[in-house]
């Protein structure tokens, strides 16, 4: 790898360290000592299980909220880049190899947590912890093996993390290049054509007989990794792998066009 | 030295100008280090080239010598050099300008004699 | 072995900023751009470091392309008004990252000047008056290891002593590492003798690229009484005008006509830097007047 590329990669991903140990802080704060203090305030701290609180805390769901986020922050870093000479290119790549390498790690790090700390404090096995994640969908495809449906799971998240990623690099870079103005209207436009959108997907398929969307539910099955009388435990989880790599390719591929057209605002 | 930015000299002709009057007053004795291109740059905010530029028109007129990695030296001899050349000089920068403004002011040649001889015996 | 702009036009909203404006910005040499407010002279900095897009044409250094490429991009800094850094960061950080980007900075020097300067490097950013952002900008200019550092507007804020240190620097960092300076800037008398070549923008085009000494060798202040001044300039490139009762001065850019007598009455003087400029770009003057 180039030496500027990995300059610039390292600083990203040090960047993220930061504020993701910030971001894990406000959540320990927020779902854990709050709440004890508040027991303690209240007089109520025999309902507090300082246990159940903190093998409650869904580091993998904060992480996809956080990875969201933070990749969709462009300008700010683009500024900083472009005047230290880095060019579009590389800020994009070097985001691209952070991204990839962050979730590894926290995916590995969740991973770690859920099946060590949470599922034993539960007093669930592994392979029932799996059942209630959403890969439960999966679980018994790859066969009876626990670690082979661990590394599944594994790949299944860090795909998903990867992707939420990708989104939001994409999404910023679209709104970096918005003025203020029109990036205002968008956050307001979008949620309320999104809102008419499941309105009137609500109302046709309560309508049958006008909209036929059969095929789009399959097609959605199928992305899905459904197949023939596929009970829930044995779906493919190689097609929505496949459908997330795509996803993430097409992804990619948008953040990486608006990124190109990234420029000094007035 | 003193630089006066808003005269009609360009400033390379400014720079030779200065250092050599510095060394016809013996302000840079002979043998002595004048001041570096640098310092001088620095000191009145001059393109360093254009300062080199203006000290090779004394090392041009040998006043000045280059001595490698250590800096620009007044040549023995140099300000007899510069008294000669500006004797020689001297009517045009001077005789000629008096002469004519002289004649404007209707002066005739015995009187603008008479003047200068009292500008020699009061000085 | 130079930046190369070709044919750069630029538009914004179609109104033109730069037309068709082609020009050379050699190694080790320093420059003065220079134009009015609006003149287009941030534009042209920003395309060259590729932090603008130009309508159409080029920029190469050395052949290569500036768009888009790490390897040129990091041989040139712009250090610009609009602040680039982020509000939060604190200054160390910035120059931490900067030699990260930059893959080495005089860090030593950096020190120095900060000291020199009263700048403490462990404030944030945004904290920083105006003037102080300018320091820690030019700070930043002076120690990258770029081959070309274009200083927009650098003494915006700072008072007459840090003007002169910075000016002091300037010299003191170019004569170490020699390497090309372009500054732009209002304050044309304080750079006047210290560019060796100047350009000047107006009209969306390079009106005057050339030599300082050159340039002012072709610039003439003529005075004296007006039929006297207007007989002697005629049929030359005047480019403007001063009246006092019955004195005119014109000011001329180009050839004087050799075998034209000079009348008693009338004086022939050069014109500085600042004098040509602000006839050059006399609105109602125009580029007419420019050959």
């Amino acid at each position: 790898m180039s030496t500027k590329r990995w300059a610039v990669t390292r600083y990203i991903l040090m960047e993220q360290l930061q504020l993701l140990w910030r971001a894990y802080a406000i959540i320990l704060i927020a779902f854990v000592v709050l709440p004890l203090l508040f027991a303690i305030l209240t007089g109520n701290l025999g309902h507090y299980s300082f246990t159940s609180t903190l093998t409650d805390l869904g580091i993998g769901v904060a992480f996809g909220f956080f990875i969201s986020i933070t990749m969709s922050l462009t300008y700010d870093n683009f500024k900083l880049l472009i005047q230290n000479g880095i060019s579009r290119k590389t800020y994009w790549q070097a985001r691209v190899i952070s991204l990839i390498g962050l979730s590894f790690g926290m995916e590995i790090i969740a991973t770690l947590y859920n099946f060590l700390v949470t599922a034993p404090a539960r007093g669930h096995s592994g392979q029932a912890f799996l059942g209630s994640t959403l890969y439960s969908l999966y679980d018994h495809f790859l066969g009876s093996n626990l670690f082979v449906n661990i590394l599944g799971y594994m790949v299944f998240n860090w795909l998903f993390f990867i992707g939420l990623g990708l989104t939001g690099m994409a999404v910023g870079s679209i709104f970096s290049l918005l003025t203020k103005f029109t990036r205002n209207i968008a956050l307001i436009a979008i949620p309320v054509l999104g809102f008419f959108l499941l309105v009137f997907l609500s109302n046709s398929s309560l309508n049958q007989h006008s909209y036929n969307l059969d095929g789009l539910v399959n097609f959605l099955k199928f992305l899905m990794g459904y197949h023939a009388n596929a009970q829930p435990g044995y779906f493919n989880p190689t097609v929505p792998m496949l459908t997330m790599i795509i996803g993430c390719v097409i992804m990619g591929g948008i953040a990486y066009y608006f990124n190109q057209k990234l420029k000094l605002k007035k | 030295m003193q630089f006066n930015f808003n005269s009609t000299e360009p400033i390379y002709l400014q720079v030779a100008d200065q250092i050599e009057e510095a060394i016809f007053a013996q302000s840079f004795a002979e043998g002595e280090q004048v001041p570096s291109t640098t310092e001088i740059s620095k000191e009145f905010h001059i393109n360093p080239a254009t300062v080199l530029k203006g000290m090779n028109i004394l090392v041009d007129a040998q006043l000045i010598e280059k001595r490698r990695g250590v800096g620009m030296f007044v040549v023995p001899g140099a300000q007899a050099k510069i008294v000669e050349k500006r004797r020689n000089q001297f009517y045009d920068d001077y005789v000629k300008n008096l002469v004519s403004e002289a004649r404007k002011l209707h002066i005739t040649k015995q009187e603008l004699a008479q003047l200068i001889e009292r500008g020699f015996t009061t000085q | 072995m130079s930046i190369q702009l070709q044919a750069i036009t630029q538009q914004f909203h179609g109104q033109s900023v730069l037309d068709n404006l082609n020009l050379t910005i050699e190694p080790k040499k320093i420059y003065g751009l220079l134009g009015r407010n609006g003149a287009g002279k941030s534009t042209l900095l920003n395309i060259i470091s590729d932090r603008l897009f130009p309508t159409s044409g080029t920029a190469t250094l050395d052949g290569e392309t500036l768009h888009d490429n790490d390897h040129t991009l990091g041989r040139l800094y712009l250090m610009s008004e609009v602040n680039m850094y982020n509000d939060r960061s604190r200054l160390k950080r910035l120059l931490n990252s900067t030699a990260l980007f930059y893959g080495a900075f005089d860090r030593d020097y950096a020190t120095q000047l900060a000291a020199k300067f009263d700048l403490n490097l462990n404030q944030r950013f945004g904290k920083l008056s105006t003037g102080y952002r300018t320091i820690f900008k030019l700070i930043v200019a002076l120690c990258v290891p770029a081959d070309y550092i274009f200083l927009d507007e650098p003494v915006l804020g700072l008072d007459a002593n840090h003007r002169e240190l910075f000016y002091q620097a300037l010299i003191d960092s170019y004569t170490e590492r020699p390497r090309t300076f372009v500054i732009s800037t209002h304050l044309i008398e304080e750079i006047a003798n210290l560019i060796e070549h100047v350009f000047i923008l107006d009209q969306h085009q390079i009106i005057v690229n050339g030599s300082v000494s050159d340039i002012l060798d072709r610039a003439y202040m003529i005075t004296g009484p007006d039929t006297d001044v207007t007989g002697y300039t005629a049929g030359l490139n005047v480019i403007g005008q001063d009246h006092l009762g019955g004195i005119t001065a014109n000011y001329v850019y180009g050839a004087l006509e050799d075998d034209r007598p000079i009348p008693d009455t009338v004086t022939i003087e050069r014109l500085d830097l600042q004098k040509l400029f602000v006839n050059l770009t006399n609105a109602k003057e125009a580029t007419t007047h420019v050959n």
